[in-house]
């Protein structure tokens, strides 16, 4: 899987939690979820388990502890997504 | 550790249905936590209010440390509920358009947690309304002077929720201290600061926004409370 391309599939995973939708559309692997994005952190495990969903990968709480910019939500899915193929 | 926490849930905004599932609270609860709530008699707390009570608790939590640890990352894995008590008096009432500020709490209206994170222990007052969850926390089992607010607010873009949560505080704070001077900036650790006379004061502040309902914590301890402020 490509990194970009993970990118811009994560555009439409965070798309329902984020109201700040130009913010959204410029999005780099530093953008912060909560600080950058405005993301409220009840929304974070709504977006772990879309996540889930969409790479048919399950992430669990040690891994989703990592998660808090782009980058390191595409770090924990190609992760997920090798190990269990 | 001199510090504030709290947290609001809005639970008109969360979805019910995925939160009662074992995929969505395991990536966040110990089983040992879940256990507490069959194991503590909740019956008028239902289970994905109990849920996010936790939730509230443990990201109250996280603020709390966070002033001392800017580089923290919410890990509530790694944040340990270990006790749970209702409340004598249960009461959840809707909390409707307005606002309500206090000191302190009435224990018998409050769940009532302990916590562990790394050595710490925390202690936790929450009110579970109909529609919102409310969470604060503290490092001593003592609440006394924990000035804390909730207040509804019609507009729920994240700009409009800063700006009035700001403007909550400082409506009290002014009745406080009328003299004051007061200002709120954000320190490099993303934490909120309370200004008086253009000097950044030791009292540590929280502010928590959810959908359309905003809160703020501040702990107004004697050694806090700067020398030239006059209440």
């Amino acid at each position: 899987m490509d990194r970009q391309i993970i990118l811009e599939e994560l555009k439409k995973v965070l798309n329902p939690y984020t109201v700040n939708k130009e913010a959204l559309a410029n999005i780099n692997e530093r953008t912060d979820l909560i600080k950058d994005l405005k993301i409220n952190s009840a929304n974070l495990i709504d977006i772990i388990i879309d996540a889930e969903n969409q790479y048919d990968i399950e992430i669990d709480m040690d891994a989703a502890e990592k998660i808090h910019d782009v980058g390191s939500c595409i770090d924990v899915i190609m992760e997920k997504a090798k190990s269990e193929n | 550790m001199n510090s504030a926490g709290n947290d609001i849930i809005s639970l008109n905004h969360i979805d019910s249905g995925r939160t009662k599932q074992e995929r969505f609270y395991s990536k966040f609860l110990l089983p040992a936590e879940v256990d507490l709530y069959d194991n503590n008699h909740l019956a008028q707390l239902s289970f994905e209010n109990f849920i996010w009570l936790l939730w509230s608790v443990k990201e109250s939590v996280y603020k709390f440390c966070k002033r001392h640890s800017p580089k923290l990352v919410f890990s509530p894995g790694k944040i340990n509920v270990s006790i749970i008590q209702a409340p004598a008096m249960h009461d959840s009432h809707l909390f409707g358009t307005g606002e309500i500020t206090d000191v302190s709490f009435n224990n018998a209206e409050y769940y009532q947690c302990t916590v562990t994170a790394g050595n710490e222990i925390f202690y936790s007052r929450s009110k579970v309304y109909q529609n919102i969850i409310h969470t604060v926390v503290n490092n001593r089992d003592c609440f006394d002077s924990m000035y804390w607010g909730i207040k509804y607010i019609e507009d729920s873009n994240p700009a409009g929720q800063s700006e009035s949560v700001r403007l909550f505080i400082l409506k009290t704070l002014k009745n406080i201290y009328p003299h004051g001077g007061i200002s709120i900036i954000v320190n490099d650790a993303d934490c909120p600061v309370i200004k008086m006379n253009e000097a950044e004061t030791n009292i540590p502040v929280s502010f928590t926004h959810h959908d359309k309902y905003v809160a703020y914590a501040f702990n107004l301890l004697d050694e806090a409370i700067p020398k030239f402020a006059v209440r």
